[in-house]
């Protein structure tokens, strides 16, 4: 029941938003109030959740077209709690930042944000197959019309070029999932067996991996996070590339244990590749957004690390690092989107010196900065830590790549830092104070979580996959429950 | 700190050691402002990240062997065998990293000196006294792995021996007051990792205590001389301060007394002892390490004495008006104070040493650390002697060089190899940095930007086109739709035929 009223409350929130004629401030306040309701709602469902249990919790089934098997089928485990739960605190992160800079035909605009962050529960949530690709394709909509209206100079550009990747991914796993479906009579993920088919797996496989980005399917990425508003961009880089996360776990693991096996070689490889030419291209990026960008992928070429491990280690170092990497990476678009905002710029050349005088700022950016690194003692650390350690059993060099990794991070992480704080003044360096109390409510939620989690990663990595067992859980899953 | 010594497992070792770089990267610069502070900061961080990656890459492999990143877990698989010569060859290897990165060694040294833009209690506290000895601690804390590796730890001993050589040449030509006692602290790091690397544990240990005392006594003092020239740092422009400055004199030649190893104190019982040691130890590598740290003693002599002569001997040299002044006479006693105790501290701490006498230090650390040599009482007082006659003969060198007004090292090819600090920081540059960053802008320029990005933007245009086509097609004009249905019927039907 939880579950589906995680996905309904948001889409509800949207409907009201665009329907009611409020004005633009009650139009936000009501956004905000639908966003923070929804992080309640998980918070109090955290309360209730038995992370030991072997069930599927807060489950609901409704039959849908009996003839094919559809369901509406949700319900969720351990890790797709954490999922959801990043998922509404970044909603809610990003409804704020909209608030407090404004936008244009806001009823629309927070509708759609809304609709997005209910959609991403649906994906998160799903259990199964048809309903994911609804969701999956739900959350598309929304993406398509943030960036393409309310986006910077080059947003046409961007939308058709994140159109192009992202039909060409979808359409592949339409493919996948009918000839999954009806070869197997159902399309309940639980009751889903495995299958040896290597082209529905690369179908799966190639819609997640351009999801993700990995290496060749990337070319979406620079434009997309440029261009859209700084809370969309956080929105996407942060949770929207985690449903790759989601699927390859939960539907690529689970269901094609056999392609996996023949294919992890291949798909470590891209991974590291990623993960190298992602860090490689962000110490030379010469705009905030660049580098983010680009250390996402990075970052998410590390988490593809952990997930194609496929031991105990890797998928919960993958699973508490997509929670980290969401937090920080969101946190980060938000403060270069207040860092544009106050002095006209996200380009390094025309940034720098802001260090002084604006203490909070400073810190804000350090801080993010220093996660980003993955310093030793921070929950990025500890899920590089344990990602790293899972991909050295498959073979050395994977996590001798993730070691050199460590240190391009440091590079461009730092580069950014000293670009941003340090360095001359530059011309974009204009009187601007530092951070007031509503971007300080913004960000500073996103960091307390990282600092929690930093104390205890345990929080999330012990309580991901039943009996803290996540390959026997994956595997055993395509027996059915 | 104290998280990286109390850990009593491998990975919370690795979070302290890694929040200790967080702090002093945060240190160094925190004079923000200025350009070579951040430079510094940088520096130092790649530095030791490099290092953290080896030392993690060696855990890794030994969460995959071992399973457990417990010490005792650990040390019991090392020394029992289990474990195959390679993996503790490597896992020692990786420890050494980490070792080399934090305490400034070859060749992961750079750092430091540069570390020097930093405020001065902050070079007192981690860049003397305790973040930087922490790769000693490291390998004295996970000995039974080095000792499993006997060569990566002669590698320790041979690195320790370069890094002192190495750091105490290129102090005999330094200006900056701080970057002489940063190499000095390289030099002595050196000399602990030379006692690490031949198993004298408790005495490596023991110069790292002593060593912090006298070390962060001679940062604080150059600190309060620093302040006396208002922030300057070269000691070309210092000089007779002995008589203006009477107490910090004192304390500043105690401290230089105590690193050039002279009784009674604090450096001269736990340096020898470490000389003694690697007399112990014998054979070729044994005498190389004894002939190498005595050669850098004579260094130590030389150019910690030529430091002090610069500063606090002969004339005033500083040209200024006695209204710049910091107010004359000595330093306040917030600044004193804290020298003083750590002067008391260099003289005494010597002797919890005091070869066939009384030698608690050993016995504390015995439990955990068993030494690998033990040098008879004979054997320390006799290189003892040697060493100091070292020593002397280096503070009479130095002494006749500043008499004559000469430098100790003349111009020429081998000056300005020193001035260059051998060229490492260049050869880095030359070989890391630079072909990193051009590899960055290949990329982005070769390929991110012409494959990926303009390959994408004429895929987008084609499909603008093609749109802008077809929706010509979209005329209203009946006519036209009528004959596009004609002709797609009878297309159609003629499909039909044929495959029928």
């Amino acid at each position: 029941m939880l579950t589906t009223l995680l996905i309904v409350v948001p889409l509800a929130a949207a409907l009201l938003v665009w329907i009611l004629p409020l004005s633009a401030e009650s139009t936000a306040g009501l956004a905000l109030l639908g966003a923070l309701a929804e992080v309640g709602l998980w918070a109090g469902g955290a309360r209730n959740f038995d992370f030991s249990s072997q069930e599927q919790q807060y489950s609901a089934s409704r039959e849908w077209f009996s003839d094919l098997g559809i369901s509406y089928s949700v319900g969720l485990y351990g890790f797709q709690y954490w999922l959801v739960g990043l998922t509404v605190v970044v909603g809610a992160a990003a409804i704020g930042y909209a608030m407090w800079v404004g936008r244009d035909r806001p009823r629309a605009y927070y509708g759609l944000v809304l609709f997005l962050v209910g959609s991403l529960v649906g994906v998160f949530a799903s259990q199964d197959l048809l309903l994911f690709y609804v969701f999956f394709e739900a959350m598309l909509i929304p993406i398509y019309v943030l960036v393409g209206v309310w986006g910077g100079p080059r947003r046409v550009k961007a939308t058709l070029t994140f159109v192009l990747y992202t039909m060409f991914g979808s359409l592949l796993m339409l493919a996948s999932i009918i000839a999954f479906g009806i070869s197997q009579g159902t399309f309940e993920l639980a009751d889903l067996g495995t299958s040896s088919n290597d082209w529905i797996f690369l179908g799966f496989l190639v819609a997640f991996f351009v999801k993700a980005p990995l290496l060749p399917f990337h070319g979406w990425l620079r434009l997309s996070y440029t261009e859209a508003t700084p809370e969309v961009a956080a929105i996407l880089s942060g949770v929207v590339s985690k449903a790759a996360v989601f699927g390859l776990v939960w539907i690529v693991l689970p269901h094609f244990p056999g392609p996996v096996d023949d294919l992890r070689g291949l798909a470590l490889v891209l991974a590291a590749a990623t993960l190298v030419y992602g860090s490689v291209l962000a110490f030379r990026q010469p705009d905030i957004r660049g580098v983010i960008a680009y250390s996402s992928m990075a970052q998410m070429g590390l988490i593809m690390l952990g997930i194609f491990s496929v031991n105990d280690l890797g998928l919960d170092g993958a699973i508490l690092h997509s929670v980290n990497h969401g937090l920080v990476s969101a946190g980060f678009f938000l403060v270069a989107g207040i860092i544009e905002t106050r002095f006209g710029s996200g380009e390094l050349a025309r940034l720098g010196g802001l260090a002084k005088g604006r203490p909070a700022l400073a810190s804000v950016v350090l801080i993010l900065g220093m996660f980003t690194l993955a310093v030793p003692g921070s929950t990025n650390f500890a899920g590089e830590f344990a990602i790293l350690s899972g991909v050295f059993q498959r073979g050395w060099g994977y996590a001798a790549v993730g070691a050199a990794a460590i240190v391009l991070a440091a590079m461009y992480a730092l580069r950014l830092i000293s670009a941003i704080l340090h360095d001359r003044r530059a011309s974009a360096t204009r009187e601007s104070g530092d951070l007031v109390g509503g971007e300080l409510a913004l960000v500073l939620p996103l960091v307390a979580i990282l600092a929690v989690l930093s104390a205890w990663p345990a929080l999330v990595t012990e309580r991901s996959f039943p009996l803290d067992q996540p390959t026997s859980f994956i595997a055993g899953q395509e027996q059915g429950p | 700190m104290l998280l990286l010594v109390e850990a009593g497992n491998l990975l919370l070792l690795l979070v302290g050691w890694g929040l200790v770089g967080l702090a002093s990267y945060l240190l160094i610069g925190f004079y923000h402002e200025r350009p070579s502070a951040i430079l510094a900061a940088k520096k130092a961080f790649i530095m030791n990240a490099i290092g953290d990656a080896v030392m993690a890459l060696a855990f890794f492999l030994t969460i995959a062997k071992v399973g457990s990143l417990d010490f005792s877990t650990v040390f019991d698989a090392a020394s029992s065998g289990v474990l195959s010569d390679t993996v503790v060859t490597l896992l020692a290897l990786g420890l050494l990293g980490g070792a080399v990165a934090k305490s400034a060694q070859i060749p992961l040294h750079t750092w430091l000196p540069d570390a020097m833009e930093g405020p001065t209690p902050v070079s007192a506290l981690i860049h003397a006294a305790t973040m930087v000895t922490a790769g000693v601690y490291l390998i004295c804390r996970t000995h039974p792995v080095f000792e499993a590796a006997p060569d990566i730890q002669h590698l320790a001993a041979l690195l320790g021996l370069a890094t002192l050589l190495v750091a105490g040449v290129v102090a005999l030509v330094q200006w900056d007051i701080k970057r002489v006692i940063a190499y000095s602290t390289m030099s002595q790091i050196g000399y602990m990792f030379l006692g690490a690397g031949i198993g004298a544990y408790g005495f490596a240990m023991f110069h790292l205590v002593t060593h912090a005392f006298f070390k962060a006594l001679l940062f604080l003092t150059a600190g309060i001389v620093i302040h006396r020239f208002s922030g300057e740092q070269d000691i070309r422009k210092m000089g007779g301060l002995r008589k203006e400055l009477p107490f910090t004199h004192a304390t500043f030649l105690i401290g230089t007394l105590a690193l050039v190893a002279i009784p009674p104190f604090a450096g001269f019982w736990s340096k020898d002892a470490i000389l003694a040691s690697a007399l112990a130890y014998g054979g070729a590598l044994g005498w190389i390490l004894y002939v190498g740290g005595l050669i850098g003693t004579l260094l130590t002599g030389l150019y910690a004495f030529r430091l002090y002569f610069y500063v606090f001997r002969g004339e005033p040299r500083h040209a200024e008006s006695e209204a710049e002044h910091h107010g004359a006479g000595e330093a306040p006693r917030s600044m004193t104070l804290p020298a003083l105790v750590l002067a008391i501290g260099s003289t005494v701490v010597g002797f919890l040493a005091i070869p066939g006498v009384w030698e608690p230090f050993e016995e504390w650390l015995e439990p955990v650390v068993e030494p690998l040599v033990t040098p008879s009482a004979t054997q320390e007082w006799l290189s003892s002697l040697v060493a100091v006659c070292f020593a002397s003969a280096g503070i009479y060198l130095a002494w006749r060089a500043f008499r004559a007004g000469r430098e100790l090292v003349r111009e020429g090819a081998i000056r300005d190899l020193l001035e260059h600090k051998l060229w490492f920081d260049e050869l880095y540059d030359a070989l890391f940095s630079r072909p990193a960053q051009a590899l960055a802008v290949r990329l982005r320029d070769d390929v991110e930007q012409p494959v990926v990005q303009r390959g994408l933007d004429e895929v987008a245009e084609g499909t603008l086109d093609a749109s802008a086509v077809l929706g010509r097609a979209q005329s209203g004009l009946l006519r036209t739709y009528a004959l596009a249905f004609a002709v797609s019927v009878s297309i159609l039907a003629l499909v039909f035929l044929v495959v029928r």
